[in-house]
């Protein structure tokens, strides 16, 4: 099913075909999975809610340190699959999964394997910014009190750090004790974020972590996933293919459950091979 | 359905109703949503409304407990054509306060209207021949006996009836003079000589005592025994006389209980003899008791109505009370001084005491005449009612009218009296009061009793204590188990066992109340009483078998515990605490064998701890588990409605579901847990039948677990129905539900406002 291309082509010869406006005046090459270190490898996932498969057959791989898109039309199975890199799916009753993930050659759902860890080593973002009724230092602190740190200047230094990271540091250094429900929505979000990576994780799982927000916080937001990328591996679902195309490395399309279509994002959106991509980022799809 | 009435759409033309339509419905939404509007709001201030009544309407009962009592002179009258000059010895006022009596030094006891003053009828003391009065004693108002000395030593008791008769449907009131010892003067004791400087006359429990004492300290008295002839119910009386020992000096007041055991002789210098009179053969003084500091003259004296306070009037013009004390180290009963009353300006000249209740007038010599009341301590009010040095009092024997006569004043005066509920004070409702008969001062709630010179005992803090008491057990059990259930049944327990065990605990709160106080008290108190190993057993048992079994589950491979489905777990501990309980039952007379004795129950009363059948032990189980459905549907509530994004993103960051539920779940849910607890408190506070049925209603407190208590719901439950409407112990219930209600209605602003608070901080999005 899942197609590795591996044509090279560059933005400033471009391959004519579609959508080469969102790409005008990137300078980078096409790239190849064959090329890069693998961080999470996906065999043959097939998820069902009940008797209705919501995952069929998925095989994929996610390279380490890139930013890999999900894309598709709502009810496509991309979020479901982004939930199950960490096993948040367990937590809806009827769900049944088959098949393997693997995090660094570990397979994560073995039965001997420590979810709460996986948690851990894979943060996720969820759509709408959920910051715990805590104030803003306790909320980024929560991750690291749940893995038992007590001592209060790792603590101060880990809020420090992650909220730095996430370039919310000058907005809030004065009210770290004030309740996190007094930030923006956007900052909420910058705010989740710095959370997740308290916890130092390898892997960030953003499920469309900009459809609540406006434009600016969005345009922030994707700035911040283009500089997090540099330490994590990051995985993001988004309905938007205009921000797939600017902040993401390697983008899949997903159709009615199936891995329709991967490839290098540029290659993606200007070469499709497949008729219902196609379909879909012309804007033809329903 | 039929195509002939179809209507044609012409393609562009509007499909709206048309403007007129349109016009009209817009009027009758407009009328909706005002009625709307202003019908939920008037639904809604009606219900605050009625809820304001309800204080209005208890407070309206209870208010006259807090109104002061008014004492004034409503006029001064003239006995006319009175021609007996000499001086008054005694003033009397009958039950329908329209005859006033007035006994005078010469003899003569004249009747006259109240109203104006005219003479109704006169009668003679039969004097003896030659010879003058010299002394003259009364027994308790309310005895109506009266005993006259004269110069010759021998003395006449006599007492005054009212008798009712209805000619013409007229009530006519006729006072008669009567003689129940006889028409003859009589001596009293054997060698007493001299002139009687006091006398006095009792009523009491197996016959009558007079008793009279000289200048020179001697003490004689005649005891009359009745005895009913049971075949011609004729009344013989028996009589006979003793001298008591000697005082020493001269004998001023005398009085004798009703228990016929004591016998008070007081000085001028207020020094008090208590004379041990139950064996009159060998009478002994106890005890010299003064009554007044030094300097200081006891110028007044009078027994309170039951006859087991003396009131002692000073020439400081102070007022106090004394009343008999059992030693608990030698066994004997002293007088003791139990409080004292404000100070009058001028010696106290005359203390009249209320007939029904322990309420009393003192005059004195400036010409003050005020009304204090015992139990609850305080002077009620303070008149001036005449220049002159007060020298009787009359109360009527229904407390609403008092006759006063000043020294060398021809005339009485007539005062009014309002004290309908002179028994409650802050200090005798919330405070420890010294009541009569008792050996300290103590909280107490006893509204009634058969003795019609009962004090009312009216504390509200034995009530208020038991209240607490039983909500506070009823909530040692329930908060934890419904708390903790609730965030299980929420958090953890899987959705279609959620489905079966919620509704069924909800159900719970549909059982009738009065079905659980009923089994708690006819089959549980008796139960335990025989069982009670069973209490202390299953507390330490139950929990830790059941924390035993789930980490042995835990603890199985995970293969086995594959077979139960997550969130199932639960049912498992269904069997364990049902073996647990039947261990709990069957090892129970083992144990009382092996370690009480054979019963715990006697073992308890043997090692001193008072165990009561109905306690609050029972009470706390019963109401506990009426309190459970309460605080859990609310705090299920509050947990399974923490957002679900919350603890996906505790969950997602790498917490267990344990770290979820007391980082996350727990502060996010704390309102509503709070307001859980603070309703299922209300509700234990303002629960009736089941510490009606369970509780023993004994007014103790203390906290005991195995004694019982009485609150103020079930108070109201058992003593409104027998109250008689509009006396003090009606109104005193109506103030004890006015605090019930401000007791539930604190408790619960208190938790909305808390809840309010927790809420901004937890608030979530």
């Amino acid at each position: 099913m899942t197609q590795f291309h591996t044509a090279t082509a560059t933005a400033s010869t471009p391959v004519g075909g579609l959508n080469s406006g969102l790409f005008e005046g990137a300078q980078r090459e096409i790239r190849s999975l064959r090329d890069e270190t693998i961080a999470l490898t996906v065999e043959g996932l097939n998820l069902y809610y009940g008797d209705t498969p919501a995952l069929k057959a998925v095989t994929m791989q996610v390279p380490t340190h890139r930013v890999t898109a999900f894309i598709g039309p709502s009810g496509c199975g991309k979020s479901t699959l982004l939930r199950c890199f960490n096993r948040m799916n367990d937590l809806i009753d009827s769900c049944r999964i088959e098949g393997s993930i693997n995090l660094k050659g570990e397979n994560i759902y073995a039965r001997d394997a420590d979810v709460a860890e996986l948690r851990r080593r894979i943060g996720m973002v969820f759509q709408k910014p959920n910051p715990f009724p805590k104030s803003i230092f306790e909320n980024v602190a929560y991750g690291l009190r749940m893995q038992g740190v007590k001592d209060k200047r790792i603590l101060t230094e880990a809020v420090e750090r992650s909220i730095k990271a996430v370039g919310l540091w000058d907005e809030v250094k004065d009210r770290l004790d004030s309740n996190a429900f007094g930030l923006s929505g956007g900052q909420q979000q910058r705010l989740v974020i710095a959370r997740a990576i308290a916890i130092e994780p390898e892997v960030i799982l953003l499920d469309e972590p900009t459809s609540a927000l406006d434009p600016i916080s969005t345009a922030k937001i994707e700035q911040l996933v283009e500089q997090l990328k540099e330490q994590y591996t990051i995985l993001i679902v988004t309905h938007n293919m205009a921000q797939a195309a600017r902040i993401s490395d390697y983008t899949a399309y997903m159709y009615l459950g199936e891995l329709i279509e991967y490839a290098d994002t540029m290659h993606l959106f200007t070469n499709p091979s497949k008729k219902s991509t196609e379909d879909y980022i012309t804007g033809r799809y329903g | 359905m039929t195509a002939s009435t179809e209507q044609t759409l012409e393609f562009g033309s509007s499909l709206l109703p048309s403007r007129e339509r349109r016009e009209k419905l817009r009027k009758v939404r407009r009328f909706r949503d005002g009625f709307s509007r202003y019908g939920v709001g008037t639904a809604g201030i009606g219900v605050i409304i009625a809820l304001a009544l309800i204080f209005v309407y208890l407070f309206y009962e209870a208010y006259p407990l807090l109104k002061p009592a008014a004492i004034q002179v409503a006029k001064e009258i003239t006995i006319l054509a009175d021609e007996d000059s000499s001086d008054t010895v005694h003033l009397t006022l009958d039950r329908f306060e329209t005859i006033g009596g007035r006994f005078s030094s010469s003899g003569i006891i004249t009747f006259f209207d109240v109203e104006t003053g005219k003479i109704l009828a006169r009668e003679n003391v039969p004097v003896p021949e030659g010879e003058t009065v010299t002394a003259f004693g009364r027994s308790e108002s309310r005895k109506s006996l009266f005993v006259y000395g004269f110069s010759d030593g021998s003395v006449l008791p006599l007492k005054i009836d009212y008798r009712q008769t209805f000619p013409q449907g007229v009530r006519v009131i006729t006072p008669t003079l009567e003689f129940p010892l006889g028409d003859e003067p009589i001596r009293v004791g054997g060698g007493i000589t001299g002139n009687y400087s006091a006398l006095t006359i009792v009523d009491g429990r197996g016959g009558y005592i007079v008793a009279a004492g000289t200048d020179s300290g001697d003490i004689a008295m005649a005891m009359f025994r009745a005895r009913r002839n049971m075949l011609t119910g004729s009344v013989e009386l028996s009589r006979e006389d003793y001298d008591l020992p000697s005082i020493q000096r001269p004998v001023t007041q005398l009085f004798v209980n009703e228990s016929l055991r004591n016998l008070f002789a007081i000085d001028e210098e207020g020094a008090l003899f208590n004379i041990d009179i139950v064996d009159p053969k060998n009478p002994r003084i106890l005890e010299r008791v003064d009554l007044v500091p030094e300097g200081v003259s006891a110028t007044a004296a009078a027994f309170l109505v039951g006859s087991r306070s003396l009131i002692v009037g000073g020439s400081d013009g102070s007022l106090s009370q004394w009343i008999l004390v059992r030693n608990e180290d030698t066994g004997e009963a002293n007088l003791t001084r139990i409080r004292g009353f404000r100070q009058q300006s001028g010696a106290i000249t005359f203390i009249e005491p209320e007939y029904s209740r322990k309420g009393f007038l003192a005059g004195d010599d400036t010409g003050r005449v005020s009304l204090h009341y015992a139990t609850s301590s305080v002077t009620l009010k303070q008149l001036e009612a005449t220049a002159e040095p007060v020298v009787r009092i009359a109360i009527s024997p229904i407390n609403r009218l008092a006759l006063v006569k000043a020294e060398n004043a021809d005339h009485l005066q007539v005062l009014t009296i309002d004290n309908p509920h002179p028994q409650t004070s802050l200090s005798a409702l919330w405070g420890k009061v010294w009541y009569e008969g008792r050996g300290q001062p103590e909280f107490i709630w006893q509204s009634s009793s058969a003795d019609d010179a009962f004090e009312s005992k009216f504390s509200l803090t034995p009530l208020t204590i038991g209240t607490l008491k039983a909500a506070l057990f009823a909530m040692l059990l329930a908060t934890p188990l419904a708390i903790m259930g609730a965030i299980y049944t929420a958090y953890f327990m899987a959705k279609p066992m959620r489905r079966i065990v919620k509704p069924s605990i909800e159900l719970m709160e549909a059982l009738p109340t009065v079905i659980l106080g009923f089994l708690a008290g006819i089959w549980l108190a008796p139960y335990i009483e025989n069982h009670l190993p069973i209490i202390f057993v299953g507390a330490l048992l139950i929990p830790f078998g059941m924390l035993v079994a789930g980490f042995s589950w835990s603890r199985l491979p995970s293969g086995f515990r594959g077979i139960i489905p997550p969130g199932w777990e639960a049912a498992l501990l269904v069997p364990v605490v049902i073996v647990l309980g039947w261990i709990t039952v069957e090892s129970s007379p083992w144990i009382e064998l092996a370690f009480f004795d054979g019963s715990m129950r006697q073992w308890f009363t043997n090692v001193g701890i008072p165990y009561d059948q109905r306690n609050a032990l029972i009470v706390g189980l019963a109401m506990g588990f009426a309190v459970i459905p309460t605080i859990f549907s609310i705090a299920e509530d509050a947990v399974f409605n923490v957002p679900r994004h919350l603890t996906q993103g505790s969950l997602a960051l790498g917490a267990t579901s344990w770290q979820t539920v007391v980082g996350v779940v727990l502060p996010t849910a704390s309102p509503g847990i709070f307001s859980a607890v603070m309703i299922g408190f209300g509700r234990a506070v303002g629960e009736t039948m089941i510490v009606l049925m369970a509780s023993g209603n004994s007014p103790i407190v203390n906290f005991n677990l195995f004694e019982g208590m009485r609150t103020l719901a079930a108070n109201i439950a058992v003593e409104l129905p027998e109250t008689a409407v509009g006396s003090t112990h009606f109104r005193v219930l109506f103030l004890s539900a006015l605090v019930l209600l401000l007791f539930t209605f604190v408790l619960n602003t208190v938790a909305e406002v808390v809840r309010q608070r927790l809420r901004k901080r937890y608030a979530s999005i």
